[in-house]
Formats: structure tokens, C-alpha cells, sequence
């Protein structure tokens, strides 16, 4: 089946208003399991997947599953905006700086950019998909565990290279980060590494981390500052619909930060077991180090929001390459509707094009249609959700707690996390009274298990041969733009001493 | 008052640092034929923390204006509120696993507007009420989660 022959094909199974319906149903309950702190695609596909495969087409039950996977890319950046609460791990990175864009009243534009760089990053990467699936798929078996082991490098050399003045600070949240990422059995030797009791044989939760650092820890500065959600109270959340569209020079900002996250995203994505959470931290850090202002980021500049957010969609398209092309998936959720898929009686390798090409079609053209349901309809929530904040912040506080919790029951389905939720929510509030950066701590803890695995790999694969990254171009390349990223701040103090030394020579 | 209770993380970390290197002591530092052992990462980032965080009390020390005038917080009233909270988080916790969800869910947000917030009860009941309503539509009705319960749910 010729591509052109495929997209008709996918346009076709799209008379079925069945499908239709899947969609714009997998649209709006993607974005709402989304929005709901600790569930993310994976438990909200696994969660419908009964529903999916009881469905008598596989085009409804698949187009409704990839509607949901999409739905919850968007809806998880929804609370991490509005309340610094993360839906997901990937929306984690949106925090940094969404959340502090609310604080200054421009939430509906943090929201709106965050909706249409998903909507783009989305739309490249499922062209892509459509296009270059089959060779990009075959280019991501390029990348063994030297080449991850480097590309994971290059993400933390970005975050430390960039840490602005906090070296130190990011070194010990970075090594606490690793540490806790130490917790559980070794998956190569087996070994138990820290564990305690038998509820930290499997290791800690990056989530319930994430819930804890952010959405209980954001409730104790809440208590602290009085009624109103922190710092929401002396801000007025401005709402037109002027406002949640992104001005000529904001357009500017963030078209290139949309192209560059898309690019990252698309690309991890497509390396098997990446997924959206390290695309979404290696992309703020890239955005970061390429940015003029680096020291704008954190206190709510519009290009980090849309980067990442570009980069998370991105992922979606790129999670379903090495799933469509070669049966590998991308990310867990694409695992889910691999075994969907396979539920239907489709096997997803390299002939899934020529043997089930109509229903691969017909994912690849939901998805399409699924963006452009989510860009309608999260751009048309954002004032419902805006005035909602604003009417109800006094109230946010005491609602966020039991959500949060039930989030983190639902990453483990075991009361234990809860404590660990309740560890890390103290430990974040210290960490955040007396400014020692969390970004380092939380990309250490998302990057640990792939980047031992892959260094552990790679040195046993080349029996003890440390030099084996350097040996191989990919890996030798990542290793270079690590070492430059962590030249940046140096070449820039250079830079900065040279121009001041112009200036009062000149003087 | 920041300073001390930076050198306090520190410290609190270094000593965790430590504990974690002295258990990392029996897990093996190299496998076979060159392999990487379980203990190496471990080792060599515990003793990376600690020396990292004692780095930072000699700096700490070193800077006499370090931190002088910021308050950790800005008043007692302030702890008292955050360590209140923080109590009620924990007792939530344990009503959660103890007592079951739906039930501490409620006893807990009514806890908070009415005794910490001082609201009214009609400002107490109904986000309590719509709360409780929105959790048991969608966790139990839509996605079918199984969650903790002990009494009534």
C-alpha cells in the first residue's frame, strides 16, 4: 500500500461515525485522565483498554485508544500550569515555568501556548509517522546502550552546565536524585540496592516524587502564605480570549523553541523505552542552554513552556514509529496499544504496513484528527479553567491533597507510596525555601534507571573497555555537546569579561 | 536563621550519604569479566553527596554574611501554620490506609476550611461535598479504581 493509497484508505474508515465518536470521546477523557495528577497515558489506556478491545472494529478500539493517549499529553499540562500540580511525569517540566506565568497572571496565555505547541509538535511528528516510519524506525536500532548512555549524558550535561551560580546545590540535588534512583533491586545483578522493606524492591516512583515535590509541597506553601493558593491571591488572572493567544513577539519567542522541542521530542520518542519524560527534560535543558536569557527560565518565560511542550506531543508520533515499523514500543503506552493491536489479530512489525495497512491507516489518521479535536477544545476550555482557579482559590489547597493522594495510590496501587509522597514533600519544601534547585534532582531520578542500565550494558558489552564511547560516532557525538554544553557558561563569562573589559576601555 | 538551617540539610544529608556508602560496602563493586557490579553507581554518588555537602558547610562558614538576615520562615505564626498542615497531611495518610478514602477525604477538607481556614460551613460543605462527588464519578464510576477502604467505602 502506497502511502497516498494509505491516507485515502485512513480517510475512509473515518465515514464510520463510530470512529469519529472514539475520537473526540478518547479526545475530551484523555485530556481529563490527563489533568488528574499520577495518571497519565499508560494508566489511562490501560484503565480503558477493556472498553477499547470489546469494541467489534479494531479501528474504534484502536482510534479511541490513540485519542487517549494524545488526550492526555494535553490535559497533563492543565494542572501543572494552573496549580503547579504535574498530571503527568512528562508535564513535570511545564511547572518550571507555566506555573510561575500564572502566578504573573498570564495563565490562559501559558495555556494557550502550551495547547498550540502540542498541536504542532503533534502535527510534525505524525507526518513523520505517516512518511518515514519504516526508515526512521530501522535508524533507532542505531542506538545501542553506548549511544543512550550519551544522549543521557548530554541531558544532564545541559541541566549542570546551566545551573547558573548553583553548581554545588545542583551537584547534591543531582547525586540525592541518583541515590534514591539507587533504591530497589538491580535489575542486571539482582541485587537489592536499599531496600528496606519489600514495598521498595521495585524502587521509587519518579511520580509519586513529582507529587510530592510538587503538588503536596506547593499545599504546605499555601498553609504557610494564608488562605489563598500561593501567590495566586495577589494576582489578577486576566481573561480574554486576547489573551490566551500568543502576540506577535511571543510568536517569535516561541516558533523556533516549538520547532527545536519538536525535533528532540520526535527523536527520543523514537529511541525504544525514552518516551516523553526525558524528551521533556532533555528539551527544557536544551532550550535553556540555547537561550539568551537562561536566567529567565524558571520564572516563566513563554519558550519553556512551549518547547517541552512541543517536545511531549512530538514524543507520541515518535513512540509509534519503532512500535508500527519494527513491533519495539517507544514508550509503555505505546506498549498498551501494541497489545491492543495484537489483541485484534494485528501483528506490528516491519509488514504491519502491507498486511494491516488499513487499520494502521486508520490510527495514523485518528491521531491526525485527534490534535486537531484536542487544539479545539483545550484552547476553548482554557477560560473555564482559568475563572475556575480564580473563583476557587481559596479552596484549592484542601482539594489538591486528596487528589494528589489518590494519584499516588493509583501509580502503585500500595498505601507505602504514600509515605514516600510524604518524604519528598518535605524534603521539597526545604529544598525550595532555601533555593536549591529541583530540575537537577528530578531529571536525576527520571534519567538513573536508563542511564545505568545503558553505562552497565555498555562496559560489559566491551568487557571492561571504558573507551567504548568514544569508540562509536553516534555516542562520540553526544559525548562532544555534552562537553560544549558544559563549556557554555564558561565561554559566556569569557565573553561577558571581554565585552566589560571594551566597554570601560572605551569609557 | 537560613544559614543554620542549610548547614542543617547539609548535615542531615552527609550523614544519609554516609549510611548509604557503608551499605553500598556490600554490594559488590565489579562483576565478571570487567562487568560493572552493583555497588559501583552507589558508591561512588554517596561519596560524591557527602563530600559535596560538607563542600558546602565549609563554604556556608567561610561567607560570614551568608544568609544573616533571611528567615527561614517569616514568622512563628508561619510554622505553627505550616506544621499544623503538615500534621494533618500525615493524619490524613494514615486515615487513608487506615480508615479508607472517602471517609478521611471528608473529614480531612472539612478539618481544614472549617478549623484551619475558619470558614463557614456552608463554605466547608460544599467544595467537601463536590469533591467527594467528583472523586467517587470518576476514580470509582468511570475508571473503575479500587480505592483504599476500610469503613463505609
Amino acid at each position: 500500500m502506497s502511502i497516498l493509497e494509505g491516507i485515502s484508505s485512513g480517510l475512509a474508515s473515518m465515514t464510520d461515525p463510530i470512529v469519529l465518536l472514539m475520537i473526540l470521546l478518547g479526545s475530551l477523557l484523555g485530556t481529563l485522565i490527563g489533568a488528574l495528577p499520577g495518571l497519565g497515558p499508560t494508566s489511562g489506556c490501560a484503565l480503558l483498554l477493556p472498553i477499547a478491545i470489546s469494541m467489534p472494529d479494531p479501528n474504534q478500539g484502536l482510534a479511541l485508544l490513540c485519542s487517549i493517549y494524545l488526550g492526555c499529553m494535553f490535559g497533563g499540562r492543565i494542572t501543572a500550569i494552573l496549580i503547579n500540580v504535574p498530571g503527568d511525569a512528562a508535564a513535570v517540566v511545564t511547572t518550571f515555568d507555566g506555573y510561575p506565568m500564572m502566578k504573573k497572571g498570564q495563565g490562559a496565555l501559558a495555556l494557550g501556548i502550551s495547547a498550540i505547541s502540542s498541536f504542532f509538535g503533534g502535527l510534525i511528528s505524525f507526518f513523520c509517522l505517516a512518511f518515514f516510519a519504516p526508515p526512521l524506525a530501522r535508524a533507532g536500532l542505531a542506538f545501542g546502550p553506548p549511544e543512550f548512555f550519551s544522549v543521557m549524558v548530554f541531558g544532564f550535561a545541559a541541566v549542570i552546565g546551566m545551573s547558573e551560580g548553583q553548581y554545588l546545590r545542583s551537584i547534591i540535588t543531582t547525586m540525592v536524585g541518583i541515590l534514591i534512583g539507587c533504591v530497589g533491586i538491580d535489575v542486571i545483578s539482582g541485587t537489592q540496592r536499599y531496600c528496606f522493606v519489600p514495598n521498595l524492591f521495585e524502587g521509587i516512583d519518579f511520580s509519586v516524587c513529582a507529587l510530592g515535590f510538587f503538588g503536596l509541597c506547593e499545599t504546605l506553601a499555601a498553609a504557610e502564605t494564608g488562605k489563598t493558593y500561593q501567590g495566586l491571591g495577589d494576582v489578577k488572572l486576566k481573561m480574554t480570549w486576547r489573551n490566551i493567544f500568543p502576540k506577535k513577539g511571543e510568536r517569535k519567542q516561541t516558533f523556533f523553541s516549538t520547532i527545536r522541542g519538536t525535533i528532540m521530542g520526535a527523536f527520543v520518542g523514537f529511541l525504544p523505552g525514552a518516551g516523553s519524560t526525558i524528551a521533556t527534560f532533555v528539551t527544557y535543558s536544551m532550550e535553556k542552554s540555547l537561550s539568551k536569557h537562561p536566567e529567565k527560565f524558571g520564572t516563566g518565560t513563554v519558550e519553556a513552556v512551549a518547547a517541552p511542550e512541543a517536545a511531549n506531543n512530538a514524543s507520541v508520533g515518535g513512540a509509534m514509529i519503532p512500535m508500527l515499523g519494527l513491533g519495539i514500543p517507544g514508550s509503555p503506552t505505546a506498549a498498551i496499544i501494541m497489545g491492543a493491536m495484537i489483541m485484534f489479530g494485528i501483528q506490528p512489525g516491519p509488514r504491519v504496513f502491507t498486511k494491516s495497512g488499513a487499520v494502521v491507516w486508520c490510527c495514523i489518521i485518528a491521531l491526525f484528527l485527534a490534535n486537531i479535536a484536542l487544539l479545539f477544545i483545550n484552547t476553548a476550555m482554557i477560560p473555564f479553567f482559568v475563572k475556575a482557579i480564580d473563583v476557587g482559590q481559596k479552596f484549592i489547597k484542601a482539594i489538591i491533597v486528596p487528589t494528589v493522594l489518590v494519584g499516588v495510590f493509583a501509580i502503585t496501587y500500595g498505601t507505602f507510596s504514600i509515605y514516600i509522597c510524604l518524604i519528598c514533600c518535605a524534603l521539597g519544601f526545604v529544598f525550595k525555601k532555601l533555593g536549591y534547585p529541583i530540575a537537577p534532582f528530578l531529571l536525576a531520578l527520571v534519567l538513573f534507571d536508563t542511564i545505568e542500565e545503558s553505562f552497565r550494558q555498555s562496559i560489559t558489552l566491551s568487557r571492561g573497555d571504558y573507551t567504548v564511547f568514544f569508540h562509536r560516532p553516534i555516542s562520540l557525538v553526544f559525548l562532544i555537546l555534552a562537553a560544549l554544553w558544559l563549556m557554555i557558561p564558561v565561554f559566556r563569562m569569557i565573553v561577558n569579561k571581554i565585552r566589560a573589559a571594551r566597554k570601560s576601555g572605551a569609557e | 536563621m537560613k544559614k543554620k538551617a542549610e548547614i542543617g540539610l547539609n548535615l542531615f544529608l552527609t550523614v544519609i550519604a554516609v549510611y548509604a556508602f557503608v551499605l553500598a560496602l556490600n554490594y559488590k563493586y565489579m562483576g565478571a569479566r570487567g562487568a560493572i557490579g552493583p555497588g559501583f553507581i552507589p558508591r561512588w554518588v554517596a561519596g560524591t553527596l557527602a563530600v559535596a555537602n560538607i563542600l558546602n558547610i565549609v563554604l556556608i562558614l567561610f561567607r560570614k554574611d551568608y544568609g544573616k538576615e533571611e528567615k527561614f520562615f517569616a514568622s512563628k505564626e508561619n510554622l505553627k501554620r505550616v506544621v499544623i498542615f503538615f500534621l494533618m497531611i500525615i493524619a490524613y495518610s494514615f486515615g487513608v490506609i487506615y480508615i479508607g478514602m472517602y471517609v478521611s477525604t471528608a473529614i480531612f477538607m472539612i478539618a481544614v476550611y472549617r478549623y484551619f481556614d475558619k470558614m463557614s460551613w456552608k463554605s466547608t460543605l460544599i467544595p467537601t461535598a463536590g469533591t467527594l462527588l467528583f472523586m467517587y464519578l470518576v476514580f470509582t464510576r468511570l475508571l473503575h479504581m479500587m480505592l483504599p477502604a476500610r469503613l463505609l467505602f
